[in-house]
């Protein structure tokens, strides 16, 4: 096992925590746009009139112009050091702490789920074909990102 | 997520080696985290990690892992657990 100086050690963990902190910052501002795609495809399915349902139709170059901001905003902090082949990169997605957590919230998220399917199904009883299906569907699949992102992050801080 | 009944010291072994997490991370070749996480309770590694954590502390894994209150020094029979394994 061959160990590197302290100052280089030093660099690569300072670099390590840089691109955890990115990570996270990432995954919340994921979590917020899932929480707007799917209050979206929520309001298509419930309240079609409503402005969450037609502001895709209105401004519909807002979702992807917010997007390329956010993700210049994100990257500023690594001023172009992102570690795209590294085995940094390769030590944090294979870290056990990150996986196990990875996994308790995959098993959390599918729960939620599979329970919300008969509530979710009372709920869209009364809808027309069409919109019951995008209920359905808009719903199951925001509710399992949403939860399952939020609860990484719960699951994965200090 | 602390597992009943284990106890690690790796908290004090890593002091004993004057290490910081964050180098003991990198020795090990995990975040600080996971060191982080297994100190303070909320994970239990696997055996890999555990022997890597041994290896990089310089001591044996049940140095730093322990069962709660140890082995029983008989089984339930009244035989010696373990005997003729030497």
């Amino acid at each position: 096992m061959t160990l590197s100086t302290p100052h280089s050690t030093e660099m690569s963990n300072e670099h390590i925590d840089l691109i955890l902190r990115f990570s996270r910052r990432g995954l919340f501002i994921l979590l917020l746009t899932f929480l707007w795609l799917g209050a979206t495809v929520v309001g298509i399915a419930f309240w079609p009139n409503s402005v969450l349902a037609k502001w895709p139709a209105v401004v519909p170059w807002l979702f992807p112009v917010v997007m390329v901001l956010v993700m210049f905003a994100l990257r500023i902090p690594l001023r172009g050091r992102w570690p795209s082949r590294s085995h940094k990169l390769k030590l944090i997605l294979d870290d056990e702490f990150r996986r196990s957590n990875l996994a308790r919230a995959q098993g959390a998220a599918f729960a939620v789920v599979v329970a919300a399917q008969v509530p979710l199904a009372l709920l869209v009883l009364h809808l027309p074909a069409r919109q019951a299906v995008i209920g359905m569907a808009g719903t199951t699949m925001s509710l399992g990102l949403v939860t399952l992102t939020a609860l990484f992050l719960i699951f994965d801080r200090e | 997520m602390e597992e009943r009944g284990l106890r690690n010291t790796l908290k004090v072994q890593r002091a004993i080696q004057n290490l910081t997490q964050a180098e003991l991370a990198a020795i090990a070749g995990v975040t600080r985290k996971s060191v982080n996480a297994i100190e303070t309770g909320r994970m239990v590694p696997s055996i890999l990690l555990a022997l890597k954590l041994a290896r990089a502390l310089r001591v044996t894994v049940d140095t730093i892992f322990n069962l709660d209150g140890g082995l029983p020094s008989t089984s339930a029979d009244g035989t010696e657990p373990y005997a003729g394994l030497e």
